[in-house]
């Protein structure tokens, strides 16, 4: 027993001699390695270290294409040549570089030269002009030789070959800020790196932006590249259907010609955005590679300020639009039903104060139907004066007033809807029983984006739901694979009763069909109904004292309109605004008109072969 | 209580030598990130003095006490473990650290050396004749439980040194061939359908492990430079902070893993080797250490310690050197931070404890 135990004791020491034995095997080979890499390649890898010889070029990748819902691409990519210089790589003096690269590129010597200067990694390109013209190109590569450090490099730049074509819709490119890089959306990102900054660009940023590749090269001591030792392809971004239709966009923007406004349609049975015009606007090409100061500053100091998406952050009393809702809050808090009638003398008092209806005279006694189609002041007043300001708040926040869409947009404004609550907070006195009677119609502090009411009328139109409107229809991969397909979103069912939405749709076709004051969209053979609304940009006496035609235009009035069709199961609800239009009834109407004329002509459903019937009325 | 023999038996020159690497690790990580505005270097050097002070608490007390509480530590580091897991306060990096007020500590480098006392405190129990196959399956039950887990974090690097360590520290036991073979066998045979459980980016991440050339903008671009930076240093090198590959900051994690680059850049082939010997010295100490230790606890956890810094340095250098894939193993005694430091500087006390107490 002691024998064989004392025998294994001195194996076990065996194997420590063995495995010391292992280690210095071990080290042996680190050595003769490194004796290897010291000593024997010594002058290979001497050589490699001097001026960095191998190196990493990123390769960009494209960003992905946005398509129509037709797949007519609106956004694609485009080569950009740059021209960078790799301050290491001169050869000779800097001067002697930049001086004849100023003349080649037209840059001030001066601007060229502070570019130069500004810390920088070693061995990183220094971009020194954006987007080369084809002559740059040819001169820069064929004065390679004398030009070291300068090169030529492409990457994928962002192109909209129909210029503004939904412009505010698709949005624009820009480099990212400082502040935009310490966000964790943004962490792949470097400064320098060109993102999207308005509208889808922005919105869906991450899903078109690709992968990055890059390549592992051998550069000459000129920094010329000699081989390629590894390379990873770019990945392109993910492609973008939209629910846009491009033929019925250029046909709105055609309508708001020369105009300034905004025009949003939409499906009313599911959200989706058809067309969305917004004017003036911008050509986002000029953005594309980084847009010049002198055009930044043009577009800044530009008063009518195109780069606002007016459908979505510009937001103006809703005038008479917002009859509407007066008028279901009022059949629905059972304030009057369909038969009720009150009279229009032309003018409406409370305590000291009167208010006129637009018509001298007046209407005379009229019920609801008629009140719309001739949109009379005084009974919305009556029916506002006796909902009280709580009520109308009440409904015109479950129809989507006063709060976001949440459309697929960057920074959508809310609009406003006025409460005791919120004067008191906001602007430090109380409530006036006079404000209340402005609001029945639509002025006062109430303020809405046009998205805001082609949303309302859908919501009047499909039923009483409210869904939140939407752009992007699919995400598609490189390979026109679907990878994501998006649904309708309810945002809310605020869901009037049906014999409340019967009445309102009733009256909104008669202010069409039944010579109101929407009278200028009617198209035979087409069941339009709609609402005209007019925003006053100054106050009544203003304009008063400026005697009738002689109105400067910006004093005129804002000119609304709201449309859906057909007036039963509609497919297009619209909301167009023109700025400084006049009249609802005359400025806006006849856009809403033709664009839902086109749009059943695109469809293939009007004109009819046949006489149509003649729709229905209640 | 105190005896005097254990001064007389402590082991000055391993002492020494240790101070004197650590020392030229803070000099190399001045030079490394010299250009960065952070002080690693300072740092480095709080890091080297508690380290030292762990290293008096371990050698303070008799390494057979400390095996007592062997699995008593075992677990306290699986819970921690699984604390960094579960998402616990782990600072900003990839999931490893746990943060202890100002700093944090990265648990599963600590397992290492909790894990060759408590394979040390087994085989003390086991008597030596009586090599049999539960001897075999206890310490992979011990080892399987942290190795799971560090893979889960995921840091697979540090997850597969516990492999050589264990498969050492087997041999050193004694355990027969037979046995070792009855869990490397399957191992072996188990690994194709393994390969296939994984998730194609788990296997991309294991081809790019094994051949860095299939990340040319990752792995393959660190590799080649840190070739160029370690070639160019031929044979004086280019000098203290004159290291261009260095200076341009074209090695990745120049004063963490890839260290070794920097002082091969700059203190060439003499440098290299100089810093090679002294490491090899502080080995061979372990070896004789483990050869004249009192007991067989003692043999195996001096074994184990040197099984694990030998792994450390073959697989770092050889991957800074383009032997050995890339992964994310510190350099002991050179790399910046503290866990590496101080894991390596206890394992140090545990051998002067062994030897001091070779007599007692």
């Amino acid at each position: 027993m002691r024998i064989s135990s004392k025998g294994t004791y001195l194996h076990k020491k065996r194997r420590i001699l063995a495995f010391t034995f292992l280690v210095i095997i071990a080290f042996a080979t680190l050595i003769l390695r490194l004796w290897y890499l010291q000593i024997i390649q010594y002058a290979t890898y001497s050589d490699l270290s001097k001026n960095n010889r191998i190196r990493l070029v990123r390769i960009k990748s494209p960003r992905g294409i946005i398509y129509d819902k037709n797949m007519i691409p609106l956004v694609t990519n485009r080569p950009v040549f740059d021209a960078s210089l790799i301050k290491e790589d001169i050869s000779g003096k800097l001067k002697d570089v930049l001086k004849p690269v100023s003349g080649f590129l037209k840059m001030d010597p001066a601007q060229l030269k502070a570019l130069v200067a500004q810390k920088h990694q070693p061995f990183q390109p220094i971009v020194l002009k954006h987007n080369l013209d084809f002559k740059e190109v040819a001169q820069l590569e064929e004065h390679q030789l004398e030009l070291s450090g300068i090169m030529v490099q492409v990457s994928p730049g962002r192109s909209y070959p129909f210029g503004q074509l939904a412009a505010h819709l698709l949005g624009y490119m820009g480099e990212i800020s400082e502040r935009q890089l310490k966000r964790p959306q943004y962490r792949k990102f470097k400064l320098g790196d060109f993102i999207g900054q308005a509208g889808i660009e922005k919105t869906f940023n991450s899903v078109l932006t690709g992968t990055d590749g890059g390549k592992q090269v051998e550069v000459n001591a000129q920094g010329r590249e000699l081989k390629v030792l590894g390379e990873l392809e770019p990945k392109p971004g993910l492609n973008l259907i939209l629910t846009l239709d491009s033929r019925l966009q250029m046909l709105a923007e055609k309508l708001f010609e020369e105009k300034t406004g905004a025009l949003v349609a939409l499906n009313p049975q599911n959200g989706k955005v058809l067309c969305m015009v917004s004017k003036p606007a911008f050509d986002p090409n000029k953005f594309a590679t980084g847009i010049s100061q002198l055009e930044w500053n043009k577009i800044l100091s530009d008063s009518n300020d195109p780069l606002q998406n007016r459908v979505i952050q510009s937001y103006y009393p809703p005038g008479s639009v917002f009859k509407i809702l007066t008028a279901t809050a009022a059949l629905e808090e059972n304030i009057i039903d369909s038969a009720t009638s009150l009279t229009c003398n032309g003018v409406f008092r409370l305590g000291r104060g009167s208010y006129d209806c637009w018509k001298r005279g007046g209407h005379g006694k009229l019920q609801v139907h008629q009140a719309l189609v001739h949109s009379c002041n005084v009974f919305f007043y009556q029916l506002g004066n006796r909902l009280g300001i709580e009520n109308i708040a009440y409904w015109a926040f479950k129809m989507g007033l006063g709060k976001a869409t949440g459309i697929d947009l960057p920074d959508e404004k809310t609009g406003l809807v006025p409460t005791p609550e919120w004067k008191l907070k906001n602007i430090g006195e109380k409530w006036q029983p006079g404000e209340t009677i402005s609001i029945s119609i639509g002025q006062g502090y109430l303020s809405v984006t046009p998205i805001q009411l082609a949303n309302l009328v859908s919501a009047i139109a499909n039923g009483g739901i409210l869904y939140k409107p939407w752009i992007v229809d699919r995400i598609l991969n490189a390979d026109g694979q679907t990878k994501r397909i998006y649904h309708p979103e309810v945002l809310a069912k605020p869901s009037p009763a049906d014999s409340t939405l019967q009445i309102i749709r009733r009256g909104l076709y008669g202010v069409v069909n039944e010579q109101g004051t929407g009278a200028r969209a009617r198209v035979a053979g087409l069941s339009i109904a709609g609402k005209t609304g007019t925003a006053q940009v100054v106050s009544k006496q203003a304009t008063a004292e400026t005697d009738g035609e002689e109105i400067p235009l910006e004093l005129k009035d804002h000119a609304w309109f709201v449309a859906f069709a057909p007036v039963d199961n509609a497919e297009i609800a619209l909301a167009v605004m023109v700025e400084h239009g006049g009249h609802g009834g005359s400025a806006s109407a006849p856009i809403a008109r033709e664009l839902i004329k086109e749009y059943f002509k695109l469809k293939g459903t009007w004109p009819p072969l046949k006489k149509a019937p003649p729709a229905s009325t209640s | 209580m105190f005896d005097r023999r254990l001064i007389l038996h402590f082991d000055w020159l391993l002492l020494l030598i240790t101070m004197l690497v650590c020392f030229e690790g803070v000099i190399v990580i001045y030079s490394a990130t010299y250009n960065m505005g952070d002080q690693f270097y300072i740092k480095q050097i709080y890091w080297v003095l508690m380290g030292l002070g762990a290293m008096l608490v371990v050698i303070s007390i008799d390494y057979r006490a400390w095996g007592r509480s062997a699995y008593a530590l075992y677990a306290i580091n699986i819970i921690l473990l699984i604390v960094v897991l579960m998402g616990g306060p782990t600072s900003q990096k990839v999931g490893r650290w746990l943060k202890f007020g100002g700093f944090s500590v990265q648990p599963s480098e600590f397992m290492k050396i909790t894990f060759i006392l408590t394979l040390a405190t087994y085989f003390k129990r086991s008597k030596d004749r009586s090599s049999s196959i539960r001897d075999v399956f206890i310490p992979l039950f011990l080892l399987l439980i942290p190795l799971a887990l560090i893979v889960k974090q995921p840091d697979l690097g540090t997850a597969i040194t516990l492999i050589p360590i264990f498969l050492s520290i087997l041999f050193i036991a004694g355990i027969e061939f037979r046995y070792i073979s009855y869990i490397v066998l399957p191992s072996i045979l188990f690994a194709p359908f393994a390969w296939g459980l994984l998730k194609e980016y788990q296997r991309d991440r294991i081809l790019v492990f094994l051949n860095p050339n299939a990340d040319p903008l990752g792995a393959g671009y660190h590799l080649i430079q840190s070739k160029i930076a370690v070639g160019s240093g031929s044979l004086w090198g280019k000098g203290f902070l004159m290291g261009t590959q260095n200076r341009l900051n074209f090695l990745p994690a120049q004063y963490t893993d890839f260290i070794f680059s920097v002082l091969s850049e700059e203190w060439g082939f003499i440098g290299a080797l100089l810093t090679l010997g002294l490491i090899l010295f502080i080995i061979l100490r372990g070896t004789d250490i483990a050869f004249h230790s009192k007991d067989r606890m003692g043999m195996v956890l001096a074994m184990g310690i040197v099984a694990s810094l030998t792994f450390h340095v073959f697989i770092n250098v050889g991957m800074v050197t383009g032997l050995m894939p890339i992964t994310g193993l510190p350099l002991p005694f050179l790399s910046y931070g503290g866990s590496s430091i101080i894991t390596t500087l206890i394992g140090i006390g545990f051998l002067l404890n062994i030897r001091m107490r070779r007599f007692s």
